[in-house]
């Protein structure tokens, strides 16, 4: 989901040891095709191609999530009925048309050096569609690129910034 | 003192700078042709070219149109004509008394919002930057349902080698998106 692409995901990706495709959505193309405006989540799609969940906040680290995977990948009857149920609409939706226009237009503006231009259409893209942590977040990311790429990301630093954030809006 | 044409030059000016180019607005650029860059979303290029704006269309050179865009003028069955994204067409036809096509020292104007309109397409007017933005190829359509159709994408790898969904039919696939903040 970087705007920055391959090179800051694939860290991870390497830490991670991923023995399946690690895929490079620089452009928001799924946030914009399946309309989802955090990560991270899953969606899952059945033999047929089909979509069958999600998209849906998932964490490995949830046993209860880490239950639905398992259940659905070895043919448990019912087991996405069951969450989508209780899941009902938590889903975001990144369905403002102009928010992902100037997503897109930021990150040709990103890769073409034009950085503080780029700021300027994701500032704008988040005031359409205000709730879009992908755009909150890719705007920190740009700012503050020693928060998040220096080593660990700096969770601390994320809470008292939307601190920060919440006090100017006041 | 500033004299009364400086004055009135100024207010021109402010008024001209003043209106935009948004669906639904009565006025924008005004009638003169100005410079305007396009970013195209689903080619993720820029380009620049002349543009005239009129009532709330914006108007760009069949010539541009064509050679940036592809969009062509081509005559319809029923005898009228329609511009045209391949063998897609939308009838030229006058909507709410803004013409779609514009003339102008011998050269052809054809609305551009006006066929995104009939299409559906996403399209927004940045005036900071005077940039204006737009989907050609991708409509405000929603992914399918779920369960209804399969559905495709595809994205590069890390290396970027491009994968499809459709490349795994008849296995379970799960998408898990993620980023690194």
């Amino acid at each position: 989901m970087d705007m920055q692409g391959a090179k800051v995901a694939k860290p991870w990706v390497e830490k991670a040891d991923a023995t399946y495709p690690a895929l490079v959505d620089q452009s928001n193309k799924l946030g914009t095709k399946f309309q989802y405006n955090y990560v991270p989540l899953i969606i899952l799609f059945n033999e047929q191609g089909r979509r069958v969940y999600g998209p849906q906040n998932f964490s490995i680290g949830d046993s209860e999530d880490r239950e639905l995977l398992t259940g659905w990948l070895n043919d448990e009857p019912g087991v996405l009925a069951h969450r989508q149920a209780s899941d009902g609409g938590q889903n975001g939706e990144f369905s403002e048309a102009e928010a992902a226009l100037r997503f897109q237009y930021a990150n040709y503006l990103l890769r073409n050096d034009q950085k503080a231009s780029a700021v300027k259409q994701l500032e704008k893209a988040l005031t359409s569609d205000p709730d879009n942590w992908i755009i909150h977040k890719q705007i920190w990311a740009i700012e503050h690129p020693e928060k998040f790429y220096d080593g660990n990301v700096d969770f601390g630093w994320q809470k008292e910034q939307l601190e920060r954030e919440a006090q100017q809006n006041e | 003192m500033i004299s009364k044409t400086f004055r009135t030059l100024i207010t021109i000016s402010l008024m001209v700078i003043s209106l935009g180019i948004m669906p639904g607005k009565r006025q924008v650029l005004g009638d003169s042709m100005q410079s305007i860059r396009i970013y195209e979303s689903t080619e993720d290029t820029t380009y620049h070219t002349a543009a005239i704006a009129r009532g709330n269309q914006l108007y760009l050179s069949s010539n541009f149109l064509t050679s940036s865009l592809g969009l062509e003028r081509k005559p319809l069955p029923n005898g009228t004509t329609g511009l045209c994204l391949g063998d897609l067409c939308i009838p030229m036809v006058s909507r709410s008394g803004d013409d779609p096509v514009y003339q102008e020292d011998n050269q052809e104007y054809y609305s551009i919002n006006y066929f995104l309109d009939a299409l559906g397409s996403r399209y927004t007017w940045d005036r900071e930057s005077g940039t204006f933005l737009l989907g050609l190829r991708a409509s405000n359509q929603q992914s399918p349902e779920q369960g209804t159709t399969p559905v495709e994408f595809s994205l590069p790898t890390m290396d970027g080698q491009e994968v499809q969904l459709s490349d795994y039919r008849g296995r379970k696939v799960v998408v898990f998106a993620w980023a690194s903040w």
